[in-house]
């Protein structure tokens, strides 16, 4: 194959869309409560906590560490992306 | 505008559709999930993906993105919101090579690419609409390294 950038296909949405997995497997979450912003905030923070957890540090410390490129992320971009999410929720509930 | 809003259905397919087209390059194919963070938040992610690129370099490379939905118009849309792409080295390594990200709150309040590919790691701002879709993340991955 050639060294070379490749281009994704057009494709007619419409038919994507009915034959979608992801689009039925949303379809599914919607039938159900989602959780409160409070409740998604908890949710976040402990999987954050569980994922920072071996390291013994604290989670904005791992951060910190991760991005400065002093130790490595064993969550590979998760912990970072949880901690922002976290952030925009806690906006969320003021 | 490249990163606007999409009906959510066809986001979803579309988000489907590439991971589809990019899975022959990829060990272990796997689906997106869905986690339904609130009503209005939704993450979409695929973590661990194993790529062997053109030059037959084995990395792992993860994609997670925050989804903003809204009913407009009687019909429910969607928006990126926080994104985050990363490439690595597959364990026991594990060393980041490149890393997309959306702004933080606290560093790094722009739109972002980490390149830990040269010493010291190099930050370069991206503007606001211009950060790669997945495809060409995908992209980037298979003809860099």
């Amino acid at each position: 194959m050639a060294n070379s950038e490749i281009t994704v296909p057009e494709f007619d949405l419409h038919d994507e869309i009915e034959s979608s997995e992801l689009v039925k497997q949303a379809r599914e979450l919607d039938r159900h409560p989602a959780p409160t912003v409070a409740e998604a905030i908890a949710l976040a923070e402990r999987k954050l906590n569980e994922l920072v957890a071996p390291s013994g540090l604290p989670a904005k410390e791992y951060i910190s560490k991760v991005e400065f490129g002093l130790m490595k992320d064993e969550s590979f971009g998760e912990a970072q992306f949880l901690y922002d999410m976290i952030q925009n929720l806690r906006r969320e509930l003021k | 505008m490249k990163h606007g809003w999409n009906s959510w259905d066809g986001y979803l397919a579309v988000h489907e559709k590439v991971l589809r087209f990019f899975a022959k390059f990829m060990e272990n194919p796997k689906p997106y999930q869905i986690l339904e963070v609130t009503d209005q938040f939704r993450i979409l992610k695929c973590e661990n993906i194993i790529i062997n690129t053109y030059n037959g370099t084995r990395l792992r490379v993860d994609i997670r993105k925050q989804v903003l939905l809204e009913q407009q118009h009687g019909r429910l849309m969607a928006k990126t919101f926080r994104y985050a792409y990363g490439v690595f080295r597959p364990n026991p390594d594990g060393s980041q090579l490149i890393r997309y990200n959306s702004p933080h709150d606290d560093h790094n309040q722009f739109h972002h690419r980490h390149d830990h590919t040269v010493n010291p790691a190099v930050i370069t701002r991206i503007g606001e609409d211009e950060y790669p879709h997945v495809g060409e993340f995908l992209n980037e991955v298979l003809t860099t390294f």
